[in-house]
C-alpha cells in the first residue's frame, strides 16, 4: 500500500486524481502490475487505476488464463474500487482487494454496494480489507481537491479552500467487515480501533505523500517487466 | 420548456414511454424517505430579500451541483421583527463557511446578515407526490410543487426521433450481422455527438473474440473510441488543421 500511495503522489503531481494501485502475485509476493488514474490525460472516464493494471496483466496473460491467474492476485488500491472496477475485478476472479479510503459516492466494496460479496453480479466473491493507510489516501485526495481539477466537467468554485491535515472522518469498519474478520486481519490488540472507528496505524506517513515520487514509475515498470520475464521462463505458475 | 398539451412528441406519462419506442429507465418505487443534503442559510431583514434573491439567481443557482429548484429559498423566521431565513446554496457547492462568506462579500457587499450556518437539511430531489411535498415541507424546509416532477422531466426531453430511429436501425442491423458471424454477444452501441450527428461511433461487444477478455463490452470499447476521437480533434485544433467547433 505504501508503494500504491507513492504512485498516487506521482499521479497528483501529473495532474491526475491521486488514486493508484498495485497488483501483487500472492504466491511469489511480487508486483505484477500497477495503475494510476488516467482520466484527465486520456479523456476517458473509465481509465481508472485498476483498468491500467488489468491492461498490463493482459500483456502477458492470455484471455483464457486470466481467471486462473487473477485468483492468486491481491490488489492494493488507495481508494475503494468504484462499482465499475469492483465488478470488473469480480468478473476476472481477483483473489483479494486491500484498500485505503472508502469511496463515498461510488464505492463497490462496501460503501455504496458490496459487489465483492453480493450474489446478483457475475464472478466469484472476494475478500476485501478496508482502511489500510486510509488517512494517507484521504490526504492525497485533499491535496488534489485543494488544487482543484480544472479539467472536471464542472470545476468547483475555488473560493478559499482550506487544507485540513488534522481531522479525518470516522472509519466505519462495520460497513466492510465484522469484528471477527477485523481481529483475524489486524490482530486482537487492535479491536479498540474497530469499536472507536479509528485507524489502527498511529501516525500518518507523511513522507509517502508529501514528497515527489518521480522515480516510482520506473521502479514499477521494472517490477512489471521482471514479472513478465519470470512468467515467460515459467518460474511462476500461470 | 413547452406546455404538456403543446408538446409535439407523443408521451405516455403513466408508462413513461416516448413516441411508442423510448422507455424511460427509472426507479419504479416511490421514494418516501427524503435523501437530504445540508444547506447554508443566513438570516436577513425582509427589506433585503430582493438583493439576496437576485444574488441566488445570478450566482449560486446555476453553480450549485445540487439543483434546488424544488425548494423555496426563503422562509419566515420571526414575523414580528420581519426576519427571514434564506437558503444560499448546498454544502456541495461550498464546503467551508469561509467560501460562503467570500461569495457574499464579493457579490452582495452591502448585505447585512447573521447566523450563517449549515445546520439545515433539505431534500436533494423534488418530492414525487403532493402529499410528500406537504410532509417534507413540514419536516425539513418549505418546498414547491410544480406537478409530478417526472412528468416535467419527460416533457422537457428533446428528441430527434428521425435520428434516433435511424441509429436504432443501424445498430440493429449491425447486431444481426454480428450474430450471423458467430459473435456470442451481438451487442452494438452507438455514440452520437449532438454537434456531429452524421458520424456516429459504433462499437461492438468483443467478449467472444479470441484475443479479448470478458471486460470488452461494447460500451466500454465505445467510451475509449469517443476519447480517442476527441483527443484527435484537440490535436488537430492545436495544430491548426481544423476549426475549434467545441
Amino acid at each position: 500500500m505504501e508503494t500504491a500511495l507513492r504512485l498516487g503522489r506521482y499521479a497528483l503531481d501529473h495532474g491526475e486524481t491521486p488514486v493508484a494501485c498495485i497488483f501483487v502475485h500472492s504466491p511469489t509476493d511480487r508486483i505484477v502490475a500497477f495503475g494510476m488514474n488516467d482520466t484527465n490525460r486520456s479523456l476517458t472516464g473509465v481509465a481508472h487505476a485498476e483498468f491500467m493494471g488489468i491492461e498490463q496483466i493482459r500483456e502477458f496473460v492470455s484471455p483464457d488464463e486470466l481467471a486462473c491467474f487473477f485468483r492468486d492476485v491481491t490488489l492494493y488500491v488507495t481508494v475503494e474500487p468504484c462499482i465499475m472496477c469492483a465488478s470488473a475485478l469480480k468478473q476476472l476472479g481477483i483473489g483479494k482487494v486491500v484498500f485505503g479510503a472508502g469511496n463515498d459516492r461510488f464505492g463497490g466494496n462496501g460503501t455504496v454496494l458490496s459487489i465483492n460479496q453480493d450474489k446478483c453480479t457475475s464472478g466469484g466473491n472476494h475478500e476485501s480489507i478496508p482502511g489500510v493507510l486510509r488517512r494517507e489516501a484521504i490526504m492525497l485526495l485533499r491535496y488534489f481537491y485543494v488544487r482543484s481539477n480544472e479539467k472536471a466537467p464542472k470545476p468547483r468554485t475555488k473560493g478559499e479552500r482550506l487544507l485540513d491535515k488534522e481531522n479525518f472522518p470516522p472509519m466505519q469498519w462495520q460497513n466492510y467487515m465484522d469484528r471477527d474478520s477485523f481481529v483475524q486481519e489486524f490482530g486482537p490488540d487492535k479491536i479498540a480501533c474497530y469499536e472507536s472507528k479509528i485507524d489502527w496505524t498511529s501516525e500518518v506517513k507523511w513522507e509517502l505523500i508529501e514528497q515527489c515520487q518521480d522515480s516510482i514509475l520506473e521502479e514499477l515498470k521494472q517490477h512489471h517487466y521482471q514479472f513478465g520475464l519470470r512468467l515467460k521462463h515459467k518460474k511462476v505458475r500461470r | 420548456m413547452v406546455k404538456k398539451s403543446l408538446n409535439p412528441l407523443k408521451i405516455d406519462y403513466r408508462r413513461c414511454i416516448v413516441e411508442d419506442r423510448l422507455l424511460q429507465i427509472r426507479n419504479e418505487k416511490i421514494i418516501d424517505v427524503a435523501d437530504l443534503v445540508k444547506v447554508w442559510t443566513i438570516d436577513i431583514e425582509a427589506k433585503d430579500s430582493k438583493q439576496v434573491v437576485d444574488f441566488i439567481r445570478r450566482f449560486s443557482q446555476h453553480r450549485d451541483p445540487v439543483p434546488l429548484m424544488h425548494v423555496k429559498r426563503i422562509k419566515k423566521k420571526n414575523a414580528e421583527k420581519k426576519i427571514l431565513c434564506v437558503l444560499i446554496c448546498s454544502v456541495e457547492m461550498a464546503r467551508e463557511e469561509s467560501e460562503v462568506t467570500l461569495f457574499l462579500e464579493q457579490e452582495v457587499p452591502n448585505l447585512k446578515y447573521s447566523n450563517l450556518e449549515n445546520t439545515q437539511c433539505v431534500p436533494r430531489q423534488a418530492a414525487p407526490t403532493k402529499e410528500l411535498v406537504v410532509e417534507w415541507s413540514n419536516e425539513y424546509w418549505p418546498l414547491v410543487w410544480y406537478g409530478n416532477p417526472n412528468d416535467q422531466i419527460l416533457n422537457d426531453y428533446v428528441f430527434d426521433m428521425d435520428l434516433i430511429k435511424f441509429v436504432l436501425e443501424l445498430i440493429s442491423s449491425r447486431s444481426r450481422e454480428e450474430s450471423q458471424n458467430g459473435n456470442q454477444f451481438p451487442i452494438v452501441t452507438a455514440f452520437i455527438n449532438p454537434r456531429d450527428t452524421k458520424t456516429p461511433i459504433i462499437s461492438v461487444d468483443k467478449r467472444s473474440q479470441h484475443d479479448h477478455t470478458l471486460l470488452d463490452h461494447s460500451i466500454m470499447s465505445g467510451i475509449k473510441l469517443v476519447a480517442q476521437r476527441e483527443a484527435m480533434r484537440r490535436y488537430q485544433v492545436e495544430k491548426g488543421e481544423r476549426e475549434d467547433a467545441g
